[in-house]
């Protein structure tokens, strides 16, 4: 599909959005991000377990959005003036779904090929392994490339959701 | 149009006739029955039939067709539609709706529908006319078993469609390039023969290079149906003549053509003889016959092209010719003009529309405020006036009258009655009492079991009824009307009513509740939704196996409404079912509480009061409201809302003695309730925006809204908000809850 530039057309190459929470790096395929906003407040919802940061008004539609640095079990997110927010479409399920993730910084869109992607390590990288769709290097950086379907999920988000309630 | 739209149309087409036979069979069923309601009757069956032969539905022709001649001597008053008949009747309708809506999913596992099909034929024997009409009915039973398999089959491999292109003198302008579509049709087969016509052609000083004056008769073997071959010429179908004949076509169909063509009939003729289509013996033949009169039919019958078919009916009618066609866009034409038929999305896509207006809307009305500009503020008052009524234009589009899903219940009643053996009366009240469409379409499941709920257990057997001198017809009515902002749906009979003693047993029998367990008679009744409850002594085909009252709460509930129940022992009981009026946009009341902003619907609110000048009775969240004990929940608590709006959860909240000063007097189902909240912001419109599936579990809170400034204002779900409240009372005092819970229910209802 985004076979663009290499003239050698069997390393498939895919662009990633990659960010940055914490001190680390994460890299989502760039087809399931919609757009990047300024992080300019949010309402939250009462109740909620501390992943689900709030909602917002994004030109009229009402989104979720997440602390993806909790979900993947980590210190929730420290907000400052450069915090943004990665909206993510998913279409899982025949369910269309908006959601937006809390980051400290977005980088840069970056291409890499299928050969440069490696399986996620069975363990070490502190973050369920199903999240990781692989692990990309760039230069002497680790890329974690996370799977926004499984990571993102909203039934499993739902089912966290009801279990939090109860 | 493609054949495949067209087929859609028919099938919402057919469905009105069905609908219609069904209301008219009903009224006769019932006593009344005239000339026009038999003519009403007969009109749709030939409708039905009549559309059908369009699209060469074959079965459902030759089916309806025999129930057709017997409404045809009903309307002649050859014989009378008395109850036996009618019973098959009804059953005949079922027949065809099923063949209908078979017919949209290339009939599979038709076996079965087959054998009803027969049976209902025979049945019908005793009053179709005998001399003439048994032998169609025969020849119905016969085709009806054989299978009637698509168009494929009917074609002969070395078999040639023949197509004649009379494409509009624009073709070329509009960008089609006649080429184009001959190229397509290589593509589905193998033309055979292709034959330019240049009759057409003008002298060359009229000559306009941009016109196209050439004709084509095609001669094209392929296995493609008609509907492929059709949508080869879907972009020019409109201004241009196309007539596809398939193989088999009979000879005269082939004059009929060349009749109607603009082209001298012997050129023609001569052309179709070199396409293949015709022979020059069959030609000659038929032309001079046409020149006289009529011949001996025998003779007629047996000059069909190629194979020679038994039986005139019998031949798979599939010609859509262009002038069918053309008939039937003038009908659609006609009818559009008293109502359209429009895309629900559209619909839905336009109420959004508004209800970005209203946020803009009311985003305006702050900026006019600021402003302070006085005439300003008055041309924005008035803008609000006409938003609102194009609001209100808007959802009324998508409001149907609940009568067209309580008149289906005529039949179900009518038929479980007879099943049961009881006599059974459907009064209807209400029936053009408007609701949301959306809410229409899922009301018909949980309507349906209550229903046959009543039917089933509410109502004695005529037995039962004359023992307790009651009269021996049962009365079920189903009413709807309006009530504070709500719709409420009842359905009541006047049948035993409930055991109360039977479902408390029930109730402990199953380990639902324990015997100690003081409860009020509408929670008493309450139990029988829940799953697995059922207190029918046998199980009967249509209800006491205890599924169906969970469904039909969890529906109700789905869409944002409640049931509640009376019954009085050998009364009867009620179900009444209380919706909101539409799911869309709301009238609310924005409150605000810790900063985060709610919207409580108006149609529940009663009144405002200042929560500081009453004092809570006995340190319980009760107030004493001109006398009356009314409850009330904290916002703040019940949301565990802490006054900043940073992340971190601070559960010591309650230790901060912060304390609302607004109580809203809310009522749901005839019960009160009130909400505690630091600041009233007065009276908005919202367009509900739901939070989505992944904020499912959160009770208490319906949807989300977008306020003029931008900022998001959550809805509460009143009843559901009360129902937190209790859940949290419960799991705090669980211990001295079955006194207490009593006495601080019931007040608030005196």
């Amino acid at each position: 599909m985004q076979n663009t530039g290499t003239s050698d057309s069997q390393s498939k190459t895919s662009q990633f959005l990659t960010f940055t929470i914490g001190k680390e790096n994460f890299g989502m395929d760039l087809h399931q991000t919609r757009e990047i906003i300024e992080y300019a407040g949010i309402t939250q919802v009462p109740l909620m377990p501390q992943f689900l940061s709030g909602v917002i008004n994004l030109r009229g539609e009402v989104v979720p959005v997440i602390d993806l640095s909790v979900r993947l079990g980590r210190e929730a997110i420290t907000l400052h003036k450069r915090t943004c927010v990665i909206v993510v479409e998913l279409n899982s399920f025949e369910q269309h779904c908006v959601l937006g993730l809390l980051a400290d910084a977005v980088n840069e869109v970056i291409e890499i090929s299928a050969d440069n992607i490696e399986d996620a390590p069975a363990f070490g990288a502190k973050i369920r392994a199903e999240f990781i769709q692989g692990i990309a290097k760039k230069g002497e950086e680790f890329i974690v490339l996370l799977d926004a379907e499984k990571t993102l999920s909203p039934i499993e988000l739902a089912y966290l959701v009801e279990a939090e309630l109860q | 149009m493609s054949l495949d739209a067209a087929l859609q149309t028919y099938y919402v087409e057919a469905q009105e006739h069905l609908e219609s036979m069904e209301s008219v069979l009903l009224q006769i069923d019932e006593g009344e029955c005239n000339d026009d309601m038999l003519n009403d009757i007969f009109r749709s069956a030939h409708t039905i039939k009549g559309s059908a032969g369009i699209f060469g539905l074959d079965h459902i022709v030759s089916f309806t067709h025999v129930v057709e001649n017997v409404l045809d001597r009903a309307r002649d008053n050859e014989i009378t539609l008395d109850h036996d008949l009618i019973n098959i009747l009804f059953k005949c309708r079922d027949h065809i709706a099923n063949l209908v809506s078979l017919s949209l999913d290339d009939f599979q596992d038709e076996t079965e529908l087959q054998q009803t099909g027969k049976h209902l034929l025979i049945s019908l024997l005793p009053w179709s006319n005998e001399d003439l009409n048994s032998s169609a009915t025969e020849e119905a039973v016969t085709e009806i078993t054989k299978q009637p398999t698509s168009l494929q089959k009917a074609i002969d491999d070395n078999k040639c469609w023949h197509i004649s292109l009379r494409l509009s003198n624009d073709c070329l302008r509009n960008g089609m390039d006649p080429l184009s579509f001959i190229k397509f049709l290589s593509s589905l087969g193998e033309i055979k023969h292709i034959e330019c016509l240049t009759d057409n052609f003008p002298p060359l000083s009229e000559f306009d290079p941009e016109n196209l004056y050439l004709a084509y008769e095609i001669s094209l073997q392929s296995n493609a149906d008609l509907a492929t071959i059709e949508n080869t010429f879907m972009f020019v179908q409109d201004d241009s003549d196309i007539v596809i004949l398939p193989p088999d076509t009979k000879v005269d169909d082939y004059i009929k053509l060349i009749e109607n063509l603009p082209e001298s009939k012997e050129r023609l003729g001569e052309i179709l003889v070199r396409c293949g289509a015709l022979t020059q013996n069959s030609l000659e033949q038929s032309l001079t016959r046409q020149s006289q009169t009529l011949q001996d039919p025998e003779q007629e019958n047996k000059q069909l092209l190629g194979e020679v078919l038994t039986q005139q009916s019998t031949v798979p009618k599939k010609v859509v010719n262009a002038a069918l066609n053309k008939q039937k866009q003038n009908q659609n034409a006609a009818s559009e003009s008293k109502q359209i038929r429009v895309d629900s999305d559209r619909l839905d896509h336009l109420i959004n529309l508004i209800g970005e207006l209203l946020i803009n809307q009311q985003r305006i009305d702050l900026l006019a405020n600021k402003v302070g500009e006085a005439s300003l503020i008055e041309a924005v008052d008035d803008f609000e006036g006409f938003t609102e009524q194009i609001r209100d234009a808007a959802l009324s589009l998508r409001m149907v009258p609940i009568g067209g899903t309580f008149q289906k219940f005529k039949r179900l009643v009518r038929d479980t009655a007879q099943d049961l053996g009881k006599d059974i009366e459907l009064i209807i009240e209400g029936a053009d009492t408007e609701l949301d469409r959306l809410m229409v379409e899922k009301l018909a499941d949980p309507l349906t079991h209550i229903v046959r709920n009543a039917m089933d257990h509410g109502l004695e057997s005529i037995e039962q009824r004359q023992a307790a001198g009651k009269p021996t017809k049962g009365q079920l009515k189903l009413a709807a009307y309006h009530d504070a902002g709500h719709i409420v749906i009842a359905i009541s009979d006047d049948g035993n009513g409930i055991d109360k003693e039977r479902v408390r047993e029930k109730a402990i029998d199953k380990g639902i509740i324990n015997t100690e367990t003081i409860m009020t008679d509408n929670e008493l009744f309450h139990l029988i939704f829940h799953p697995g409850f059922s207190t029918a002594q046998e199980v009967t085909n249509l209800s006491g196996r205890g599924v169906g009252m969970d469904v039909v709460k969890r529906n109700v509930e789905a869409l944002q409404g409640n049931i509640e129940i009376s019954s009085d022992t050998g009364q009867g009981s009620t179900f009444k079912i209380r919706l909101p009026l539409t799911l869309a946009i709301i009238d609310g009341f924005h409150v605000e509480s810790q900063n985060t902003h709610f919207i409580i619907p108006q149609a529940t609110i009663i009144e405002c009061i200042d929560l500081n000048a009453h004092i809570d009775i006995e340190g319980r969240h009760c107030i004493n409201l001109r006398g009356d004990m009314i409850p009330y929940l904290n916002m703040e608590e019940i949301f565990n809302l802490t006054p900043s709006l940073k992340q971190e959860t601070d559960k010591g909240s309650e230790s901060k003695k912060h304390h609302s000063s607004e109580l809203v007097i809310v009522q749901f189902g005839g019960e009160m309730a009130g909400i505690a909240v630091d600041k009233l912001n007065g009276e908005i419109q919202t367009v509900v925006k739901p939070l989505g599936p992944i904020f499912k579990a959160l009770k208490g809170i319906g949807g989300s809204s977008l306020l003029g400034n931008g900022d998001i204002a959550f809805i509460l779900d009143i009843p559901q908000l009360i129902e937190l409240a209790i859940g949290n009372e419960t799991s705090l005092t669980n211990s001295y809850k079955s006194k207490n819970e009593n006495s601080s229910q019931n007040s608030p209802t005196e």
